[in-house]
């Protein structure tokens, strides 16, 4: 059968020439017969030719189906023999298990680690965001003299008329939505947004539908739309919950729509969207530039064209504002693509990492090499006596390609077990606000890249080997009784030499970041976190009309909040460091330059007690006193970032008695008494330089705060230092809080430990990951030195059994295993660490407080390995030291 | 594809299978044997078995070998595989059923 098959192979002519001398012996037969009948030549011949038919036509038939014929046979040739192969790979394979086991091991460390990256990677940033024409999809940034800021009302509305644009929308993210259902409020995280949101992000509604313009407004904009996770979680993905009036900020809402899944791009992305409802009062508000403003490009409009559309209206604002202090060419404008600021940072994290795992991937495909060498040796004469029994060259290398893939395959299967498992501790570790990360899953892309992976790997691992083993080299080897060659053996050193370089590269990089996360980690925040708990409250406006109200509800409230027994302290302010965004704001001093540079400085309205309750220390002054309230002159508390900025040639202290005033462009300047100055906080986040920052007496914000900010403060209250205090406040305070008003929501309480822990996610994530990846390099390139060392004894025990016998001393025998052992490691580690100065360069905007150069993470990882490659080396050598010169002899 | 047209096409295939039962044959002895069996009522161009041949080798219904005709001269023969025979009973039990919804109208008793 299989003879049969394999004619057209052995069958060199061409179907052409097939065909056609078939149909000829078909017209001569024919032309036979006719005239075996009687007929004349010339007449048997057309007598057949018509009985034959249209032979142009049919012979093109034939040679049509016969050209998919040989096609078929040949590719039933190449599968059957590759069937072969791999039944006869799996049965070599089974046959060495321990060679099997550790190679599969190895692969699936490497293939499965570099599938969990991918699988991330591939969430967060590959897959398109699941909006419509997403690349279209901008966020503008008003510009002043080049530096970024956010937009304000009027900027906004002279967006709209750009027509580079599809879709303009604002939107405002609020960190505290009151919901209410039943009895009890909840606090959830919702957006304020214009009612072209959707539309610039080409996003429909699941059920319902969104609002319109005409409801985007003042008065008319009772609705609301809610996201899918909500709508799963309060409504049972019940179809009935569009229309539903619900309680949202005091207010009744009806819920319009839901929006679809995908629309949750991340674990706490909002869950109500309401009109932002500009009045006609917004349009002149300047100076509040609070707003997120997104845009759909027309299609072809490039970022460029949309940028240079927008200047005009930009600076068309810019005219209008009544008392400027920059020149209106100051201002610009900033295009994004909105994409770049979601992925933006985490992608160049993850491709960090990915190449991070690349590395772990390289160094498990030379350790199977190494193994793939070894039992290329062993299997010399197995090989030779195919090769004599008419195996050609390529057959065989394809016979062990395929061993290395189907090594490869059972690796990667192994692997997605690897992948699954490093997958849930990404997620884990990971910061809760990388987009999408949580969709991350082992789903058919990242299926194919693992195959995908094994296959490029099984080429990588399996390619060398192979071409060296399928080496004629038949007679020598079989005359030497397939022991193989002792002489040549290059390969094997070198391999280690580059896998040593490998893991130093790796390791380099794993070792500065960690360094850094661990810097930041130590990083003092400037206030101390340990048994400090904060609550955000709203209080709504339909109760809390005035200021005086409000001032007297979060008087009262601290005054309970501070009765709470095993409370030390207690105070208010409005945001608290480390929780996102502060207030900004531009001030200046009395007396000192007010154009050109307004500097933007952070500014926080607190109670007195603050600096007290977050143990932030004064250097000199006094803090917010209980009498400075709104009746009092207006007093301030600066930092010692901002006395340093406003008065750079003196000390901070003699800051005591001067005046500041946020730069007011209608009125005049307000001016403010510097009562007291405290040390610097780290506010944004731990790795950014305090910025300068002045408290403002709650009690004496200017009335029009108050709706801006929600009307809302957050109660911080100091408890025991202990572990889990803390958190044991929270019910507590909740209790406190409801003696004064029943009725008030508190946001999760989380304790400044929670965000200490959030502000140092990206670090911990880091760390962990990066040691983990750096460790498997580290164990992998460890059994490779040592397979090889071990290898190279094993190869010279007849040497090594010789020089003892000789008289060779254990310790010269030591020192010809070491040197031998290594010297490609001192290569790798030479070569590995030259190539460490070009690559942390890639990774200098990750690091914090060491430099891509650090000596100390060079050489601390160059002896890290040095000793690594010892320990590795160890038990081959004595066991070279050991060989009883008598069995070495005797072996040959 | 009209069923019409396939019928004529299952028949034609089963024909030359059927002829294949009795033994390898090169495609003029195929063509002759039909013309024989049928009495020349068969009136498709002689020239339209090859095509059919070509494809059931293709499809692995019928293998093909060189050898000697009866002449001394080199021809392809032709030999029914076990696919072929599974598909001539296919083919057989097909048309059997055709002829026996078709028969009742054409040919009342």
């Amino acid at each position: 059968m299989t003879g049969r098959r394999r004619w057209p192979r052995l069958w060199r002519t061409s179907v052409e020439d097939e065909v056609e001398s078939e149909l000829a012996f078909h017209l001569e037969m024919t032309t036979r017969e006719l005239m075996e009948q009687g007929m004349s030549l010339t007449n048997a011949r057309t007598e057949a030719e018509r009985r034959f038919g249209d032979s142009a036509a049919i012979n093109a038939e034939c040679q049509r189906y016969g050209t998919e014929r040989d096609r078929r046979a040949v590719r039933a040739e190449y599968l059957d023999e590759l069937r072969q192969d791999a039944t006869f790979a799996i049965r070599q394979l089974l046959r060495a298990r321990g060679f099997t086991v550790v190679a599969i091991l190895t692969l699936a460390l490497g293939i499965g680690a570099t599938a969990a990256v991918y699988s991330a990677l591939d969430a967060v940033a590959l897959r398109p965001l699941p909006y419509a024409g997403a690349d279209r999809i901008v966020a503008l940034y008003p510009t002043r003299k080049g530096q970024n800021g956010d937009p304000s009302p009027p900027e906004y509305l002279a967006y709209r008329t750009v027509a580079a644009f599809e879709h303009v929308a604002a939107s405002v993210l609020q960190a505290g939505i009151t919901l209410r259902l039943g009895e009890v409020p909840e606090m959830l995280n919702g957006g304020r947004v214009s009612a072209d949101y959707f539309a610039v992000f080409g996003a429909h509604p699941l059920v319902g539908r969104t609002f319109t313009a005409e409801e985007d407004a003042p008065g008319r904009a009772n609705v609301a739309v809610i996201s899918y996770r909500l709508w799963m979680s309060h409504f049972n993905g019940d179809r009935a919950a569009v229309g539903r009036i619900v309680e949202i900020d005091g207010a009744p809402h009806a819920i319009l729509g839901v929006m679809p899944k995908e629309f949750d791009l991340t674990r706490g992305s909002e869950d109500i969207w309401t009109p932002i409802a500009f009045s006609s009062d917004d349009a002149t508000k300047y100076g509040e530039h609070y707003l997120k403003v997104y845009a759909r490009l027309r299609p072809g409009i490039t970022l460029q064209q949309a940028r240079a559309a927008t200047i005009p209206a930009e600076r068309s604002v810019a005219e209008r504002i009544p008392s400027r202090s920059m020149k209106v060419s100051d201002y610009g404008i900033d295009v994004h693509r909105y994409r770049d600021d979601l992925v933006g940072n985490y992608q160049s994290l993850l491709l960090v990492l990915l190449g991070a795992v690349s590395f772990v991937l390289l160094i498990a495909c030379g350790n199977v090499a190494n193994l793939l060498l070894a039992r290329a040796s062993a299997r010399t004469k197995e090989l030779a006596i195919r090769a004599a029994l008419g195996a050609g060259r390529g057959r065989i290398v394809r016979q062990l390609l395929t061993e290395s893939v189907v090594l490869a395959m059972a690796g990667a299967v192994a692997g997605l077990a690897v992948a699954y498992g490093l997958l849930r501790v990404i997620l884990a570790v990971s910061p809760e606000d990388i987009p999408r990360l949580d969709q991350a899953n082992i789903d058919w892309r990242v299926l194919a890249f693992t195959l995908g992976t094994a296959v490029i790997s099984a080429l990588f691992f399996g390619l060398l080997p192979a071409a060296r083993a399928a080496r004629p080299q038949l007679q020598q080897t079989l005359r030497e009784g397939g022991r193989g060659s002792v002489t040549r053996d290059r390969l094997r050193p070198l391999l280690v030499a580059a896998e040593v370089t490998l893991a130093i590269t790796l390791l380099v990089a794993s070792g500065l970041l960690i360094r850094s996360a661990w810097k930041m980690q130590r990083v003092d925040p400037g206030f101390d976190p340990r048994g400090v708990l904060t609550a955000r409250l709203i209080l709504p406006a339909a109760r809390y009309p005035t200021p005086e109200t409000i001032i007297r509800a979060y008087g009262a409230i601290r005054d309970e909040a501070a009765r709470i027994p095993g409370v030390t302290a207690a105070a208010l302010t409005s945001v608290v460091p480390l929780s996102g965004s502060a207030m900004q704001s531009s001030v200046q001093a009395e007396g000192g330059p007010i154009d050109d540079k307004a500097p933007q400085t952070n500014l926080r309205f607190s109670s007195s007690g603050y600096f007290a309750t977050m143990h932030i220390p004064f250097i000199s002054g006094r803090d917010i006193a209980m009498t400075d309230d709104a009746s009092a002159p207006g007093v301030t508390v600066i930092n010692a970032a901002l006395a340093r900025m406003l008065w750079p040639d003196s000390d901070p202290r003699e800051a005591i008695g001067r005046r500041i005033a946020g730069v007011a462009p209608k009125n005049g300047p307000k001016y403010r008494t510097v009562v007291g100055v405290v040390a610097n906080v780290h506010d944004g986040a731990l790795s950014e330089k305090p910025v300068p920052e002045y408290y403002v007496p709650y009690t004496q914000a200017p009335e029009l705060i108050w709706p801006l900010i929600q009307r809302s403060l957050v109660v911080v209250i100091r408890g025991p230092a202990t572990k889990g205090a803390a958190e044991a406040l929270a019910r507590p305070l909740g209790r406190a809080v409801a003696r004064v008003d029943a009725s008030l929501p508190l946001t999760e309480a989380k304790s400044m430990d929670q965000f200490m822990r959030a502000s140092l996610a990206t670090a911990r994530m880091n760390t962990v990951l990066l040691s983990l990846l750096g460790g498997i390099a580290l164990v992998l390139a460890m059994v490779g030195i040592y397979g090889v060392v071990s290898y190279f004894v094993n190869q010279h025990t007849h040497e090594i059994g010789i020089r003892l016998a000789l008289g060779a001393s254990p310790q010269l025998i030591w020192g010809f295993v070491m040197r031998r052992g290594l010297a490609p490691i001192v290569a790798g580690l030479a070569i590995g660490i030259t190539l460490s100065l070009l690559t942390t360069s890639l990774i200098r905007q990750q690091l914090f407080g060491v430099t891509a150069h650090d000596p100390l993470t060079l050489g601390g990882v160059g002896s890290l390995l040095l000793v690594i490659a010892v320990l590795a080396m160890y038990v081959p050598a004595r066991r070279a030291m050991r060989v009883p010169p008598i069995i070495a002899l005797n072996e040959s | 594809m009209p069923p019409t047209k396939d019928r004529l096409h299952g028949t034609l295939d089963a024909l030359v299978l059927k002829t294949l039962t009795f033994g390898p044959r090169h495609g003029y002895a195929i063509v002759r044997w039909l013309r024989e069996q049928t009495h020349d009522a068969l009136s498709v161009e002689e020239g339209s078995v090859y095509p059919a041949l070509y494809r059931m080798e293709r499809d692995g219904w019928i293998e093909a070998d060189w050898g000697t005709s009866e002449l001394g001269r080199k021809a392809k023969f032709y030999q029914i595989t076990e696919k072929g025979r599974r598909q001539l009973r296919a083919e057989t039990k097909e048309f059997a059923s055709f002829v026996e919804a078709v028969a009742p109208l054409l040919l009342p008793a």
